[in-house]
C-alpha cells in the first residue's frame, strides 16, 4: 500500500474502533438497552456520596455524555491518530535497506504500544476520574476495571492498526504480523 | 527472416573488446543473439582466458536464468537478453596452432627455391623476424601475423566452419552482420583486422550475398601506454613508443585499401583514439600473465558493436565524436547506441546498481539460511509466489552464487575500467567507483579490488554512485521489493530478478 492508502486506512480503522463505543455510549442499542443505564452502571458509583446529593441523576448523565465522554472520544481519536501517524511516518524513515533489518525496530514498536495506553488511560482518567466537574463519580474500583478494558480496547486497534499501515517493508517490527498478513 | 550477429575480437585488444561487449550485453545493451569469437596466436594469453572465464560465467548464468519452466525472466527486462554461442572448444582460433612454430618455419623457408628466399628475405629480417617463436602472439608486427593468418584460414576448421555457415545462412534470407574489432597498433590484431575483413568480403561477394552482410569493425588507435621492457625483451616485444608511428604507417595503409583501391569492404567503420594516452604501470609480453586491466576506450569500442547490431538499416556517412571538455570524460562524451536518448547511461547505470544491491545485501542474504528472511514480504511475494519453499534453497544456492558472481565480475570490470582509466591527465564524471572499489599499488603493480563488504555509510550514498542520473538509494530498492505485486510471467528466481532489476533503474538524468 502506499503513504497515501496507509493514511486513509488508519482514519478508516480509527472509526471502525471509536463508532461502536460512541454508538454504545449515546444511543440506546436493541441488545444492550438503556444506555444511560449502561453509563450508570460503568461510570457511576452507587454509593458515591457526590451522588447523594444530585437531584437528577438522569441529567448528570447526560451533562457526563456530553462533557466527559464524547470529549474523551474525540481526544482520544485525535491522539490515536496522531500516534499512529507519528508510526507510519518514524517506521518509513527508518530507511530499511536490508533483509531482517526491521526486526530490530520491534522494541520502538512496543514503545508506540505502551505510549498509546499511557496516553489513552490519562484521557480517561482525567475526564472521567479527575474532572473536577464530576470527580469522585466513579470509584477505583470502577475505573481499574474500565482501566483494563481500556488497555485491552486501544491495544486491539494499535495492533490491527498497525498491521495494515506499516510499510511492507517495516511489517517485521510488528509482531506475528509475518503470520497474519 | 532473422538476424545472425557475429563478433571477432582480433588480438589482445580484440579479446578485451569482446570481454567489454559480454559486460555491455549483460546490461541490456546486446542484441538478441550473437557469436562470439576470438583470433589471438597467443592462445594462453591472460586476456583471452579472462574473457573465456567472463563468456563462460554469462552463458552459465544465463541458462540458469532463463529457462522457461525454471527460473525465468522476460527480455523485455534488459538483464542478459542477449543469447551469446561461441564454437565450442574453439572460442579462440589460434593461426598456428599446437607448434611453437617460427614464420621460418611457417614458411617451408629452407624448401623455397633460391628467389623466393631472396623475396622472403627483402620482406622480413631473417635474423630476427625469421627466427621469432610466434606462440605469444605476433608482438606488434603485423606483417608477420598477416602472412600466418591468410595462410591458415580454412573451412574445415571448427571455427571458421561457424562463421562461413553463418555467412551462408544469408543464402536463405538472413541478415548477417559481423563486427570485427582490434587495435591498429599491436601484432595479431593488427594483421588480422583487414586480412579477415577481406577474406569474409570476397567470401560473400563470391557467394553473391553482398547485400545481405554487413560487415562493421572498429579499430583501436593507441590509448595506454605502458613501461619500456627488461633489457633482455627489447627487440621482441611491442613497444608503446613504437605505436604511434606503427598506426600511423596502418592508417595510411587502410586509406589506401579501403578508401581507394577496394570499396565496400566495411559497411561501418568506427575509429577509436584516445590522447594523451593512458599509462598502465605493469608490462608482459605475453602468455597466462598479460591480463591488461579494461579501460574506458574499449567501451567505446563495445558500444559500436552494440550500435552496429541493434541497428536495423546500416546508415553512411562519416561521424565524428570528441569529447566535450578537454580532460574529462562526461556522460554526454559516452555515445547512444540507438535514439533512445541517454539509454546507454540509464542501462550501464541500472545494471551497477542491481549489481552492487545483490551483491551487498541480497545475495548475502539468500545465501545465507532462508528461514531468517522467509516471513518478510519481499521474500513471500517474489519466491513463495514463484514457488520457491525455504526446502528449495539448497536446489538454488548455485544459482544464487552465480548471479552473485557475475555481479562481482561486472562491477570489478567497472572498477577496473574507471580507476585504471583515471589519471593526472584525464578525470570521469561518470561512476563513482571508488564507492565501492579500491585502487591499490604493492610491489610496483596496480590493482583495483572490490571492497569485501561495504560499510553502512557507503551503502547510504548508493544513489551517488553514477554521476548524472536521478537515483533512488538502497531502501527505496527494498521498500519497492516489499510493495511489489510480483504480476509478471517470471518464475523461480527469474521473478525476484526482474523486480530487484526493475527496481534498480534510474528515475531520470541530470543535463
Amino acid at each position: 500500500m502506499n503513504i497515501i492508502s496507509r493514511l486513509i486506512s488508519t482514519i478508516i480503522i480509527i472509526f471502525i474502533f471509536i463508532i461502536p463505543i460512541f454508538l454504545i455510549t449515546n444511543f440506546d442499542l436493541p441488545f444492550l438497552g438503556d444506555h444511560r443505564i449502561l453509563i450508570s452502571n460503568l461510570f457511576f458509583d452507587t454509593e458515591s456520596q457526590y451522588l447523594q446529593y444530585i437531584d437528577d441523576v438522569g441529567l448528570e448523565i447526560d451533562d457526563f455524555k456530553s462533557e466527559a465522554i464524547r470529549i474523551a472520544i474525540y481526544i482520544i481519536a485525535g491522539l490515536w491518530l496522531l500516534l499512529s501517524y507519528v508510526w507510519i511516518f518514524y517506521s518509513d524513515t527508518r530507511k530499511v535497506f536490508r533483509p531482517g533489518e526491521a526486526k530490530k525496530y520491534k522494541s520502538f514498536w512496543v514503545i508506540f504500544l505502551v505510549l498509546i495506553n499511557v496516553i489513552t488511560l490519562v484521557v480517561c482518567w482525567y475526564f472521567f476520574f479527575q474532572q473536577s466537574r464530576f470527580n469522585g463519580y466513579m470509584s477505583q474500583a470502577q475505573f481499574f476495571q474500565l482501566g483494563i478494558f481500556i488497555v485491552l480496547y486501544s491495544s486491539l486497534y494499535y495492533y490491527l492498526s498497525s498491521l495494515f499501515i506499516t510499510s511492507s517493508a517495516m511489517r517485521t517490527a510488528v509482531p506475528f504480523a509475518e503470520k497474519l498478513r | 527472416m532473422s538476424n545472425v550477429n557475429l563478433f571477432l575480437g582480433i588480438g589482445g585488444t580484440g579479446s578485451k573488446a569482446v570481454e567489454n561487449f559480454i559486460h555491455v550485453c549483460f546490461s541490456g545493451l546486446g542484441p538478441s543473439n550473437v557469436w562470439l569469437g576470438m583470433v589471438d596466436q597467443d592462445s594462453a594469453n591472460g586476456n583471452v582466458a579472462k574473457t573465456k572465464a567472463t563468456l563462460d560465467h554469462y552463458i552459465e548464468l544465463r541458462n540458469e536464468l532463463k529457462t522457461k519452466g525454471k527460473n525465468f525472466f522476460s527480455d523485455e527486462v534488459g538483464l542478459l537478453k542477449t543469447k551469446i554461442t561461441y564454437t565450442q572448444n574453439n572460442y579462440c582460433w589460434c593461426p598456428l596452432e599446437g607448434t611453437n612454430p617460427s614464420l621460418h618455419e611457417l614458411f617451408s623457408y629452407d624448401l623455397m627455391n633460391e628467389k623466393l628466399q631472396d623475396i622472403a628475405d627483402v620482406l622480413y629480417d631473417p635474423n630476427e623476424e625469421f627466427q621469432l617463436p610466434l606462440d605469444e602472439g605476433f608482438r606488434a608486427r603485423p606483417s608477420i601475423g598477416a602472412a600466418a593468418m591468410l595462410s591458415r584460414i580454412q573451412q574445415n576448421n571448427p571455427f571458421w566452419k561457424d562463421v562461413f555457415e553463418a555467412i551462408e545462412s544469408a543464402k536463405s534470407g538472413n541478415s548477417v552482420k559481423i563486427f570485427l574489432s582490434s587495435s591498429i597498433f599491436g601484432g595479431t590484431g593488427a594483421a588480422g583486422f583487414p586480412s579477415i575483413a577481406r577474406v569474409i568480403r570476397r567470401m560473400a561477394e563470391q557467394e553473391g550475398l553482398s547485400q545481405n552482410i554487413q560487415i562493421g569493425g572498429c579499430l583501436m588507435l593507441p590509448y595506454f601506454s605502458f613501461p619500456k621492457p627488461p633489457e633482455e625483451e627489447e627487440g621482441l616485444v611491442g613497444y608503446s613508443d613504437s605505436f604511434i608511428e606503427q598506426s600511423k604507417g596502418a592508417l595510411d595503409y587502410y586509406h589506401r585499401i579501403f578508401g581507394v583501391e577496394e570499396k565496400h569492404i566495411f559497411n561501418q567503420l568506427y575509429v577509436m583514439g584516445w590522447d594523451p594516452l593512458i599509462p598502465l604501470d605493469q608490462f608482459e609480453k605475453g602468455g597466462n600473465k598479460q591480463i591488461n586491466p579494461p579501460l574506458l576506450p574499449e567501451l567505446y569500442s563495445a558500444l559500436a558493436a552494440a550500435k552496429f547490431f541493434n541497428e536495423d538499416k546500416t546508415g553512411s556517412g562519416i561521424y565524428h565524436i570528441a569529447s566535450d571538455q578537454s580532460g574529462t570524460i562526461n556522460w554526454s562524451d559516452i555515445p547512444e547506441i540507438n535514439d533512445n536518448e541517454n539509454f546507454v547511461r540509464k542501462q550501464i547505470a541500472q545494471t551497477i546498481r542491481f549489481s552492487l544491491a545483490s551483491k551487498e545485501i541480497y545475495m548475502p542474504a539468500l545465501l545465507d539460511n532462508w528461514s531468517n528472511i522467509k516471513s518478510e514480504a519481499w521474500f513471500k511475494k517474489l519466491f513463495n509466489k514463484a514457488g520457491l519453499q525455504i526446502k528449495d534453497q539448497d536446489d538454488n544456492k548455485e544459482s544464487i552464487a552465480l548471479i552473485n558472481g557475475y555481479c562481482e565480475t561486472y562491477l570489478k570490470w567497472i572498477a577496473d575500467m574507471i580507476l585504471f582509466s583515471e589519471f593526472e591527465g584525464l578525470s570521469q564524471n561518470l561512476i563513482q567507483a571508488e564507492l565501492f572499489a579500491n585502487k591499490k599499488n604493492e610491489t610496483g603493480n596496480t590493482s583495483v579490488f572490490l571492497d569485501e563488504r561495504l560499510p553502512d555509510h557507503k551503502l547510504k550514498l548508493f544513489s551517488k554512485i553514477i554521476h548524472g542520473v536521478k537515483a533512488t538509494d538502497l531502501s527505496n530498492i527494498f521498500y519497492d521489493l516489499n510493495d511489489t505485486k510480483g504480476n509478471s510471467n517470471a518464475t523461480g528466481l527469474g521473478l525476484f530478478i526482474e523486480e530487484l532489476y526493475k527496481s534498480s533503474d534510474v528515475k531520470g538524468v541530470i543535463q
